[in-house]
Order: structure tokens, then C-alpha cells, then sequence
């Protein structure tokens, strides 16, 4: 899955560990996310468009795999 | 700043405040000093308990163990494990939302999942070992002392776990 996650922490204008406290989550979790190593659950992706202000889709779209 | 964000940054500051390297527990109320005192109190009647427990088994056991070990040993093994007893109080008792620095959704953690992945793999290796093992010891009819034999495979699943849970680490990084 890819997503635009770093684009997105980068335009609020916060550091990887800010987005982790505002997650809930080690700032790994955020590092790995962002690299697209790491998948996010159900419940932490609606945390993360609810942080951001924006969809889920709008921060994740499948890969070409997926598609 | 969007609304939403203001908001969850406001929530975290505030958790932050009520927070403490210690934390509190919500069992017990009041602060930390509580709660460390508790943990203590309960570490270390847990960890005399075991090492009297203990040394009456090694007793029973070996009833000409030298006079000299019978009050050595137990000092030793409460030593051991009061440490290990009072924290392990602690993370019981801790409420762990008041812990600076915890992570208030550690199964969302990418460490969630080497941890799963490390414990699967543990699973598949140390049980096709140990039954091959209990195979071979029954054909062969080799005999080997228990304790020792015990404390070998909990070395084996420490050791896998340890390197699958790096390996995990390693891939996702």
C-alpha cells in the first residue's frame, strides 16, 4: 500500500515523534508508516485522517497490486 | 492550524501533564509514592516467599545440603528476585495512561507485530526441536537430567525469539 503520509506530517509541520504522541504509537510505528514498511490497523488509520483532518483515501491508496 | 489537530494536540499536552516517570494506579489512588511503596511491600513479601518456598524444596531434596548453604542460598535467591517481584508488582498495579512516555495504544505499535512474528516463529521452530528431540531420546534411550535439559530449551526459545524479533526489526525498518 502507498500512501502520503510523510507529505502530510511535513505540511502540519510536525516531527515523526509529534505524530507518534498524537497517535498513540512509538515513533517506529510512524518511521515505518511512512516507508510503507508497516500497514496500518483499521482504528489507527481513522487516527491518523483524524489527526491530519482528511479521509483515510486521501492518505492511502493501494498498490499496483492491489489496484 | 485545522480544528481536528488543535484538538488531539491539546489532549496530548494534557495527558502529559497528569503523567509521571513512575505513573499512579487507579486500584490504589494517590501518587506515585503510593504506588512505588505498594510495589515494594508486595516485591519483596513475594520474593521472601519464594525464597523460603525454595529453599524448603531444595531442603526436601537434598537433606545433607551443608549448613552454611541453608541460609546462604536463600539470601541469594531473594536477591535475585526482589527486583524482579517488585517491578513485576508495579506493572500490575501501575495504570499505564500515567506513565510518561508509554504509549497509550501499544497494539497499533510496530513492535506489536515483531513481537507476534517472534513469537510464531519461536512456536515453529522449538516445537519440531524438541519433538525430533523426544524422538531420538526415545529410540536411542539416552537419559539426561531434567533441570538441565529444561534450562535448555528455554535458552533455545530465548535465543530464537531474540534473533526473529531483530530479524523482524531489521525487515520493517
Amino acid at each position: 500500500m502507498e500512501n502520503s503520509l510523510k507529505e502530510a506530517r511535513e505540511r502540519a509541520g510536525w516531527s515523526q515523534q509529534r505524530l507518534a504522541d498524537e497517535l498513540g504509537v512509538s515513533r517506529q510505528t510512524v518511521i515505518s508508516l511512512e516507508k510503507g514498511r508497516y500497514d496500518p490497523s483499521l482504528p489507527l488509520a481513522f487516527r491518523l485522517a483524524s489527526a491530519f483532518g482528511c479521509r483515510i483515501e486521501d492518505l492511502f491508496t493501494p498498490g499496483d497490486e492491489q489496484a | 492550524m485545522d480544528r481536528s489537530t488543535g484538538a488531539q494536540s491539546s489532549q496530548s499536552t494534557e495527558i502529559h501533564r497528569h503523567s509521571s516517570f513512575w505513573g499512579r494506579s487507579a486500584r490504589l489512588g494517590g501518587g506515585s509514592g503510593r504506588l512505588i511503596t505498594v510495589s515494594l511491600s508486595l516485591g519483596l513479601a513475594s520474593a521472601f516467599a519464594l525464597a523460603a518456598g525454595a529453599t524448603a524444596l531444595g531442603r526436601a531434596a537434598s537433606p545433607e545440603m551443608p549448613e552454611a548453604w541453608t541460609w546462604l542460598f536463600p539470601v541469594i535467591f531473594f536477591c535475585l528476585a526482589a527486583p524482579v517481584a517488585c517491578m513485576a508488582a508495579w506493572a500490575l498495579l501501575v495504570d499505564r495512561s500515567t506513565v510518561r512516555g508509554a504509549t497509550s495504544n501499544p497494539e497499533d505499535s510496530i513492535e506489536n507485530r515483531w513481537y507476534d512474528r517472534a513469537a510464531q516463529a519461536t512456536f515453529h521452530v522449538v516445537l519440531p526441536v524438541v519433538g525430533v528431540g523426544a524422538g531420538l531420546a526415545s529410540i536411542t534411550r539416552w537419559q539426561a537430567d531434567t533441570g538441565l535439559l529444561l534450562m535448555a530449551i528455554a535458552v533455545l526459545m530465548i535465543l530464537v525469539f531474540a534473533g526473529s524479533y531483530l530479524w523482524a526489526k531489521r525487515v520493517d525498518s
